[in-house]
This record gives C-alpha cells, sequence and structure tokens, in this order.
C-alpha cells in the first residue's frame, strides 16, 4: 500500500516565482490496484509520479510505501526496489547494448548473485514477451518493444509497486497496445499494483480507478465510469470524455435511453442491439 | 503540381546484410494546397517518404519532383528546403537560442533576409501558432511549457513561407486540449497562405476532420488513399496493417456488422449522433 497523507511539492523557478505543483494531495493506493493518473500537460502528475518512489520528497505531508517513508534515508534503497518507475521515452532508459544487459542492470546494481540474475532476466523478458530478442540490440527495436525491455529491467528488481509516467506517448497505436496489454496482464497475473499516467483518456477505461489531477490538485477520483460520468468538470479541465462514452451522453440528451457511463465500443453495440 | 512521385524507391544500406528497402515504388501526386494526411505504423516508410520532399534522403530508383524542383543526388538543396519546411517529431528538442524571438528568426538570419523582415515575420509566424510575441519574445524556450516549445519550433519553419509544410507528428506527447488547438492553428496558417500541408501522424483520429485526402503507407507502398471518410469505412484493412481504428469507427463496423444501415464513413462524433438517432428513431423502437 502507498499512502500520500496532505503532500505537498512546490517548484521554486527563482526568487518570486513558486510554482506548487502538487498540493494537499491525499490517497490511498492499494495493494493489486491499477490506478490511471489524467490530467493535462502542467497539472502535476509527473511530480506527483516521483513522490511516490522518493525521486521528489514532500515539502509537506508524508509519502509511505508499505510503512516506509520516503524521507527515512535508511529505507531509500528498499523502496526504489519496491516501487519501479517507467518514463515516456524508451530511448533514455536504455543503456546496454544487448538486451539482456540492459535488463540485468538494475539486479546487478541490487547485488543478486549472478545465477539469479540469470533466472531473473528471463522471468522478465518472458513476463513482457521479448525473451526471444534477449540477444538483440535495443536501439535496433521498434518503440513499443524498447518500452517493454524497459520494463522488464524493471520488473528484474522484482518490484511490488510499477509506476509509469506517460509510457505511451512516444509510440504508435500498436506500440501502445502491446505496452498496455503487457502492464494489464502483470496487474491482473502477477498482482503488480500499476500506476498509470496519462492523457489518453481510452486509457484510463481498463483502471480499477481513475484520479484527475489540475493545478496539482485532485479534482475527482472514483472508477473510471463514476468519472467519465462527470462530463461538465472533465470539459472545464479541458479533457476528453472517451468518445463511446460522450456518444452515450448525447444520445441519452436526444431522447434515448442509454447510461451516462457507456465506457466500451461493446457495451454500447450491447445497448443499442440487446 | 506540388509533389509528383514516379516508382520513388529508397533503400538503406545498400550492398550489405542490413539492406532494408524503406520505399518500394511509391506513385503518388499532391496538388498545390492540398491538405493531406500521410498514416502508417513505425516502419511503414512515411518518415522515409517525406525525407525526400526536403531533399534529406535522395531516390535510389525513380524520379520525385517537388515544386517543379527534381530531387536527385546533385540538386540543390537551398531553394528546395526554402520551399518545403520540414518539422521533424519532437522539434522542440532542436530548440536552442537564448530567447523565443532569436530562435524563430535563426532560418531567416541566415538567409540573409533584412532586419525589419525578420521582425515582421517572426511575429506573424509567432501568432500564427498561437503564441503572443510580446509577451514571449524575451523568454528562454526552455522556460515554457511543451506545448509552447512545440509552437515555437514550428514558428521557427514558418516564418520561412515555406510552399510545403510537414509535419512529422506534430502532436505527439500533447494533451488533447493543446493538440486541439495546434492543429486549428494550422488548419489556419494553410487556408490564409495556401501552402499544401502535409501531416504524417499515427492517429487518424486527429487528423481526420482536417485533411482533404488520407494516404496510408504500410511496408514502404501507398497501402490505400482516399477521403477520411472512405478510408475509415475500411476499418478491417487498416487493423490488418497494425493502424488504429479509432473508437467511433469501431462501433459503426460493429453495428454494420450487424446488419444495421448506417454509412461506414462517419468521422465525428456529431455525424454518429445524428446517424444513429435516425437509425433509432426509424423503426428500431425504443432502445
Amino acid at each position: 500500500m502507498i499512502q500520500l497523507q496532505d503532500v505537498s511539492y512546490s517548484y521554486q523557478l527563482d526568487e518570486e516565482q513558486v510554482i506548487n505543483a502538487v498540493s494537499d494531495i491525499s490517497l490511498t493506493i492499494e495493494k493489486g490496484e491499477f490506478l490511471v493518473i489524467i490530467g493535462h500537460n502542467g497539472s502535476g502528475k509527473s511530480t506527483l509520479a516521483k513522490l511516490l518512489n522518493g525521486l521528489l520528497l514532500p515539502d509537506k505531508g508524508m509519502v509511505s510505501v508499505d510503512s516506509m517513508c520516503t524521507s527515512d534515508p535508511e529505507k531509500y534503497w528498499q523502496i526504489r526496489q519496491q516501487v519501479g518507475m517507467v518514463f515516456q521515452n524508451p530511448d533514455n532508459q536504455l543503456i546496454a547494448t544487448i538486451v539482456e544487459e540492459d535488463v540485468a542492470f538494475g539486479p546487478e546494481n541490487l547485488g543478486v548473485p549472478p545465477a539469479e540474475i540469470v533466472s531473473r532476466v528471463e522471468e522478465s523478458l518472458s513476463q513482457v514477451a521479448m525473451l526471444e530478442y534477449r540477444h538483440h540490440a535495443p536501439h535496433l527495436l521498434s518503440g513499443g518493444q524498447k518500452q517493454r525491455i524497459a520494463i522488464a529491467g524493471i520488473l528484474a528488481m522484482r518490484p511490488q509497486y510499477l509506476v509509469l509516467d506517460e509510457p505511451t506517448a512516444m509510440l504508435d497505436p500498436q506500440g501502445r497496445r502491446e505496452v498496455m496489454d503487457t502492464v494489464s496482464r502483470l496487474n491482473r497475473e502477477e498482482g503488480i499494483t500499476v500506476v498509470w499516467i496519462t492523457h489518453h483518456m481510452e486509457e484510463a477505461i481498463r483502471a480499477h480507478r481513475v484520479m484527475v489531477m489540475e493545478h496539482g490538485r485532485m479534482a475527482a477520483l472514483g472508477t473510471p465510469r463514476e468519472v467519465f460520468r462527470q462530463t461538465e468538470l472533465l470539459q472545464s479541465l479541458h479533457l476528453d470524455v472517451p468518445v463511446i462514452t460522450r456518444l452515450g451522453q448525447l444520445l441519452a440528451q436526444d431522447g434515448f435511453n442509454l447510461p451516462a457511463d457507456v465506457l466500451t465500443v461493446e457495451e454500447m453495440v450491447n445497448h443499442l442491439c440487446p | 503540381m506540388s509533389i509528383i512521385a514516379v516508382n520513388l524507391t529508397h533503400v538503406y544500406s545498400p550492398d550489405t546484410p542490413w539492406t532494408t528497402k524503406a520505399l518500394d515504388q511509391v506513385n503518388l501526386e499532391i496538388q498545390d494546397g492540398e491538405v493531406i494526411g500521410l498514416i502508417g505504423h513505425t516502419g511503414s516508410g512515411k518518415s522515409t517518404l517525406v525525407q525526400h520532399f526536403n531533399g534529406l534522403l535522395k531516390p535510389t530508383a525513380g524520379t520525385l519532383h517537388v515544386q517543379g524542383i527534381e530531387v536527385t543526388k546533385g540538386v540543390n538543396l537551398r531553394p528546395l528546403r526554402q520551399k518545403v519546411g520540414l518539422v521533424f517529431q519532437y522539434p522542440e528538442h532542436q530548440l536552442f537560442e537564448e530567447n523565443v524571438a532569436l530562435d524563430v528568426a535563426f532560418g531567416l538570419k541566415n538567409i540573409g533576409l533584412p532586419r525589419e523582415e525578420i521582425q515582421q515575420r517572426v511575429e506573424q509566424a509567432l501568432s500564427a501558432v498561437g503564441i503572443d510575441y510580446q509577451r514571449f519574445k524575451d523568454r528562454s524556450p526552455f522556460e515554457l511549457s511543451g506545448g509552447q516549445m512545440r509552437r515555437v519550433a514550428i514558428a521557427g519553419v514558418l516564418a520561412m513561407e515555406p510552399e510545403v509544410l510537414i509535419l512529422d507528428e506534430p502532436t505527439a506527447g500533447l494533451d488533447p486540449h493543446t493538440r486541439k488547438d495546434l492543429l486549428e492553428h494550422l488548419r489556419l496558417v494553410q487556408k490564409e497562405r495556401g501552402i499544401t500541408l502535409i501531416i504524417v501522424s499515427h492517429s487518424m483520429d486527429d487528423i481526420a476532420a482536417m485533411v482533404n485526402r488520407i494516404l496510408v503507407m504500410d511496408k514502404g507502398k501507398i497501402a490505400a488513399q482516399g477521403s477520411p471518410g472512405e478510408i475509415f469505412s475500411q476499418g478491417e484493412k487498416l487493423r490488418r496493417i497494425g493502424l488504429d481504428v479509432p473508437p467511433l469507427t469501431q462501433l459503426i463496423l460493429a453495428l454494420r456488422a450487424r446488419g444495421i444501415d448506417l454509412p461506414a464513413d462517419i468521422l465525428d462524433l456529431e455525424e454518429a449522433r445524428a446517424a444513429i438517432g435516425r437509425w433509432l428513431r426509424g423503426g428500431k423502437g425504443n432502445v
């Protein structure tokens, strides 16, 4: 469980200007949860991500991971190992010239014995369906493949939590699907807790809970249905409601009997042709 | 005629074990003032194609004419590059000057324009992308938000007043609001200046509303082309070549598969709302 209690963080631009990137956020991320954080550029979502594993420490309030406080220097490495981070640009996250060496980098630094490293590398690469590429050079892979290698590198450290900051922003549709499917499966089958940051509403549909951020604050929190029903709020924050949800709402306005929280194409087909 | 390619072929690393045919006998014509959406998945050849349009790459075989200039090994790049502006993916990575005005003016200084004209073009280019000149001219480009940096980088190319403007994934990584706003600005610039606009994207959703014609690339070839409606109605084909079919299109195709008579070329929410509403009212009964 990751707990945030009244967490605030601000950047000092210069002597006068201060940006309150995160303000008074309290949130409990349960074990096994798939939480999606949405908000437009500059809403504070990336700052929040970095607070989750102690890359940033809160100015006010407290962040704890399985009861370890991120500001406790003695827990520093343990927390980093428990909470793995994946960023937007896969090219900035891969360092070795061979895929398996890249995946081994994390556990090597943790001092894992060599024989176990080998088995962890194999396991992590199969978890992201990239085992057959173990001897390839990362820079020759597609964006989606690179991002899955970056995820494997994190998995090799056996984290309980995976925090992904716009992991699909630089990928094409196929790469985006690969990464989404991989992470969904890790959550479902391996029980890894996922915090997924995005501004693609369609990616939020599969979450257990969605949190909407605006000006560093929590503007909404709930299941995708609960959140996407709040069309006016989302539009006032310049966020889109998923297009299928919006279509349902518009048809309801036209007098047809459709709920305000239809999420997927399949659901819509079932409503229209029962 | 703006661009004519005949059997345009490009081979990377020929005569090596890594040889790849990135473009395979591409034939296409783009008229002056057209707005083209070029879509395809990563590795389909779309970036290779547009890099030929301003002479960054030269054809391995076949011919290419751009604004009356034949792009060959010996082509004089200067006039070509003045006619064809190419904005790369993540152009903000190429910002480097100490302030916004200097950054936009960089290309103009290089071609030796007088100072008054530079100033005028910089103002126009920034306003065309929705950046207020007075407010931003002295700011460091590195203090701007991602969306603002993107706009400034695009303004640098616009200021060169190209006849053909090509943008490679101009909205990648931007939030929906910024995305829409940037595309609207580009559409206006295109209208005002009558330029040929080519937008490379893997997101059809974004560009469908603003382009006259979509070219779909797959494996180095033009796999399909037509109006956005014509392309969208071929959902299965798009999916087969690894492209995303927008959710609305998926819905329309799924309903049609159930025998419901809806037009296949529905592009946006309002069209879908109207068409489904008509169907629900006409005989379908109450849902």
